[in-house]
């Protein structure tokens, strides 16, 4: 199957295309952080969901 | 409380040991654990909110719900999933709170034959993000997410961004596996399509 799909792609622009557009779509959105986690931010959120689960 | 029990010769994940004395009690081991997935749980969260003030919020409600929870993890999963599992809930109730009087679940619009078929044939340019500044890419992947039925988007941040095999996706989602390789298909050819508008090789002109 692996052999007829790597046949086609040799003489389909159009799935080549495809491919390797929804590849850099994926790679964009891996690579892309919408907000980062600041150190600061990210300690303020850990001593505040340990504070809550000390009192459980 | 009791501990998960696990076969002498199964390779043992090392989050068991930590989540067995959590348990019962100790939340130093605990604290080990939020420091591990903080940011990967962040990263789903905001994600799927499309918000960072709610995406602070999942992340610490989802923590505190886990740890309330913990008596309830049989260790069938990994505790990273069954925490994935329990941020998902957290971000699509937080997305549900933002639209008022609807609910938000991952069956939502999942219907749509939107890219189903890839129709936009146009390659890309060589280096597509090098046409927009920092602030205008973060707004184009911004909508064009946002633009995603939850259902796919939800499987998209999951398998694609933050890397869970399509088993572990399909466990944090309650969904089949077949359900998720359908989503997933579907996900990345809209977001495909989407992009092409930005991207494709005639430039910025083309797009809306």
């Amino acid at each position: 199957m692996r052999a007829d799909l790597e046949e086609h792609m040799r003489g389909c622009e159009h799935c080549v295309v495809t491919l390797s557009t929804t590849r850099k779509t994926i790679e964009i959105y891996k690579k892309h952080e919408i907000y980062p986690l600041p150190d600061a931010m990210r300690e303020r959120l850990q001593k505040a969901i340990l504070a809550k689960c000390k009192k459980c | 409380m009791s501990t998960i029990q696990t076969q002498g010769t199964e390779e043992v994940h090392p989050d068991v040991a930590l989540v067995n004395l959590a348990r019962q009690g100790d939340t130093a081991a605990y604290e080990k654990l939020v420091r591990q997935y903080d940011r990967q749980i962040f990263r789903i969260a905001q994600h799927i909110t499309q918000n960072r003030e709610d995406a602070e919020d999942v992340v610490q409600d989802a923590f505190l719900k886990a740890y309330e929870k913990l008596d309830q993890f049989q260790g069938n999963s990994k505790f990273y999933t069954w925490l994935v599992r329990i941020a998902v809930n957290e971000s699509l109730m937080r997305l549900r709170k933002r639209r008022t009087g609807k609910m938000v679940s991952i069956d939502e619009d999942v219907e749509t034959e939107e890219g189903s078929m890839p129709r936009d044939l146009a390659d890309w340019s060589p280096d597509p993000e090098a046409q927009y500044g920092q602030s205008e890419m973060a707004d184009i992947l911004r909508k064009t997410i946002q633009g995603l039925p939850p259902g796919f988007r939800v499987v998209f941040v999951l398998r694609d961004v933050d890397g869970l095999s399509t088993e572990e996706t399909a466990e944090s989602l309650g969904l089949s596996i077949p359900a998720v390789k359908s989503r997933l298909l579907r996900a990345r050819l809209q977001l495909r399509e989407r992009l092409s508008r930005y991207f494709r090789k005639n430039g910025k002109d083309g797009a809306k």
